[in-house]
């Protein structure tokens, strides 16, 4: 069976999506979540891009652009609330975050 | 005696005086039921006797009683059927409250003297304080029904003063004793009232006797008959009330008590009451009656005597004494001779009375004398040393009232009992039956039998030993004064009614005969006792056993009920118990299927319910984590899972 080129890259974002999803779900930590989380919207612009550039277009870069700028503004409040969460409980683990239990 | 003091005027007045003053015992019996020893206890308990003794005596020597005073208070009223406290005072009345206030007041005041180191000390004149009440109720009342509730307050006030040593347990087998014989005339009582109310709707004496002659011509038979029977039971009560033959055991029983009581009680008032019963009643009895009663008191007055010849103990001697006094009476009321009984009775009263408190003060003197030698009974004549010597007033007490007793001529029990003998006779012939005219005979006897055992218990009292002991104690002023108070009253019957038929010393032959009798008595005890002999025959042993009546009582009625009794027990036990513990069991059972149909069907049912959603609630509540990671790890297989079926 005959791999092409685009199947090599979604194979390439699949693996990034699995290594992301596996961070969110498994860390203690919510920072490297972050991280996890941003890898899978990588892996989710990569695919968008190479699939437009396949077919000769602009537009998906376009938009992969614009995705990528709202995903740096979505981290940098998602990194904002780390802060505030860690100056309310003095910890960042989201198991020990649990303040909305019982 | 027509004016002043005396002279009763007004009616209302002089009842309501004496309402107020037989409220007096009662006050002083509620005060001294409560109070220690102490100054005022003996003026509080002599009080009220004296006051009506003082109020009577008045009436008595005035004579002002001449006609019948009655006073009705309306009490209660059941459909037609009224029952009033009613007083009345006649004659024979004024007469009784006298003897009653009389010897009561001596009786107290012997008692302050006796009584004297007794713990419950204000009690026993509590209790002296009720039995005075009742009496003198009983005495005026004019009312079947108060007469009733008076009756049951002497059988309870003797029934208390008997048990007075309640520490001694044959004073506490005494009173009830004596409480359960009285039941059984009180049963008597009872039913007799009860037929009376249903012929007469009354229990007023004074209608009773008008009602009498009226009702009588148009009766059934049938009700005749009940009449009769209503006799018969006041009659039974009055067996049991004045210790008549089959019901007499109570009373040598109810010696337990203290001596004054005795005196008081248990021979001259208390048992006299069932006589002054039938006097009032007498219009009820029918001629049957009549004769039933003239032989069971000779029967009982013989019988009594007899016992009395070999017993030992001086107090039952005197009280089988009195039970043979009282036989007297009841057949003189046989005979149809009211005032013969009621004279006897009145002249008994006060020489029995003397009789006990002398004996009351021998008691006292030998169980003082013989204070450190236990093995000496006080009671016993055989113990009885240098009495003459120590105690003189009581020898001349002792001396005239047994003379009375006996029946020597001149003294007052002479004459009352002549005339009791006589009218017997009399009653016996004009009926014609042989029968009556044997137990006229018997009454005879019985003078002889009295002068046999009187004269023996005082030549063992008296005459048999003269030697003095130097421990002596000589007899107390008190026991003096009240002795040398009653001397006269043996010698001379007060009693102003007159004896309806002949009387007097010289009145009948029968008289010599009597003294006649007297004197071989006296020979028989002399030539007899002097030697003090024992033999041991039958007729002796008969006496020294009181004729085994108790004996029989204890072998036949006793056993039987106690037979009866434990074949109730036994079907209580074994049947009826059965019965409801076999239904017990089956109940048991019952709820025991519904206890396994609870448990195991309808407690199952909820039971696998609730695990059922608590089975749910575990799976659904895995879930529910609360881990940010793993719901987003769920949603994420979702996701997955949703993208595979919308691919599919």
């Amino acid at each position: 069976m005959q791999i092409s080129e685009l199947q090599w890259v979604q194979i390439f974002t699949a693996a990034l999506f699995c290594i992301g999803l596996y961070a969110a779900i498994t860390r203690k930590n919510l920072i490297l979540i972050l991280i996890g989380v941003e890898l899978m919207i990588n892996a989710a612009i990569i695919n968008l891009s190479i699939a437009d550039y396949m077919n000769g277009k602009m537009q998906g870069q376009m938009m992969s652009i614009f995705a990528m700028v709202l995903s740096a503004a979505s981290v940098a409040l998602a990194l904002a609330i780390i802060i505030k969460t860690y100056k309310q409980f003095q910890n960042i683990n989201p198991d020990k975050i649990n303040q909305l239990k019982n | 005696m027509q004016s002043g003091f005396l002279h009763i005027a007004n009616v209302d007045l002089f009842m309501y005086r004496w309402m107020m003053l037989i409220s007096l015992p009662i006050i002083a019996f509620l005060i001294l039921l409560f109070i220690k020893k102490n100054k005022i206890t003996n003026s509080l308990a002599l009080l009220p006797a004296l006051s009506i003794l003082i109020f009577s005596s008045f009436h008595l020597i005035g004579n002002t009683v001449t006609e019948t005073f009655i006073k009705n208070i309306d009490w209660l009223s059941i459909a037609n059927l009224n029952i009033n406290i009613s007083h009345m005072i006649d004659q024979m009345s004024i007469h009784m409250i006298f003897m009653v206030a009389f010897i009561t007041s001596l009786v107290i005041i012997f008692s302050f003297e006796y009584m004297r180191d007794e713990e419950e000390y204000s009690k026993y004149f509590a209790y002296i304080n009720l039995f005075m009440f009742s009496m003198i109720a009983l005495v005026l009342s004019a009312n079947l029904f108060v007469t009733y509730m008076c009756w049951e307050l002497l059988g309870f006030s003797s029934y208390l003063l008997i048990g007075f040593y309640n520490k001694k347990q044959s004073a506490i087998l005494a009173n009830k004793k004596a409480f359960i014989v009285n039941r059984i005339g009180d049963i008597g009582f009872l039913v007799g009232l009860m037929i009376l109310l249903s012929v007469y709707q009354t229990f007023d004496y004074r209608l009773l006797n008008e009602y009498q002659f009226e009702v009588l011509k148009d009766m059934s038979l049938q009700q005749q008959w009940l009449l009769s029977i209503s006799g018969y039971c006041f009659l039974i009560a009055v067996i049991a009330k004045s210790a008549q033959f089959p019901l007499h055991i109570w009373l040598p029983d109810a010696m337990e008590g203290p001596t004054p009581i005795s005196a008081l009680i248990h021979a001259a008032t208390m048992v006299i009451a069932g006589i002054y019963l039938l006097i009032r009643l007498q219009f009820l009895l029918s001629i049957d009656v009549h004769n039933t009663m003239i032989i069971i008191g000779s029967f009982t007055s013989f019988m009594a005597a007899f016992i009395a010849l070999k017993q030992y103990d001086l107090k039952k001697i005197l009280a089988y004494s009195t039970i043979s006094q009282l036989g007297y009476m009841l057949s003189a009321i046989g005979a149809a001779s009211e005032s013969a009984a009621f004279n006897h009775l009145y002249a008994h009263a006060f020489y029995k009375a003397s009789l006990f408190l002398s004996a009351g003060s021998i008691i006292h003197f030998l169980h003082h004398q013989y204070h450190y030698q236990n093995d000496k009974d006080a009671q016993d004549i055989r113990n009885a040393k240098g009495l003459i010597k120590h105690l003189p007033i009581t020898f001349i007490a002792f001396t005239f009232s047994a003379a009375s007793l006996i029946g020597i001529p001149l003294f007052s029990g002479s004459f009352s009992k002549d005339a009791v003998i006589l009218e017997v006779f009399d009653f016996s012939i004009y009926q014609g039956s042989v029968l009556l005219e044997t137990f006229a005979v018997l009454n005879l006897a019985t003078v002889f039998l009295t002068a046999l055992y009187m004269f023996r218990v005082y030549w063992y009292l008296f005459l048999r030993d003269k030697i003095a002991e130097a421990t002596a104690v000589a007899e107390s002023k008190i026991f003096k004064l009240v002795l040398l108070i009653l001397v006269p009253f043996s010698i001379i019957n007060i009693s102003a009614i007159k004896n309806t038929a002949h009387t007097g010393f010289v009145a009948s032959n029968i008289y010599y005969i009597l003294i006649a009798l007297f004197g071989i008595a006296f020979f028989i005890i002399y030539t007899y006792y002097k030697k003090e002999r024992t033999t041991n025959n039958f007729i002796f042993k008969l006496s020294a056993n009181e004729l085994y009546i108790d004996w029989f009582y204890q072998k036949l009625i006793v056993k039987a009920v106690m037979m009866f009794a434990n074949g109730v027990k036994f079907f209580d036990k074994v049947i009826v118990d059965g019965i409801v513990n076999q239904s017990a069991n089956l109940t048991i059972f019952i709820s025991k299927i519904a206890d396994g149909i609870d448990r195991y069907v309808v407690d199952a049912l909820v039971n696998n319910i609730a695990l059922l959603a608590r089975r749910i609630g575990d799976l659904i509540r895995a879930f529910q984590t609360g881990k940010v990671q793993s719901y987003f790890a769920l949603s994420v297989f979702i996701l997955f899972i949703i993208i595979l079926i919308l691919k599919a």
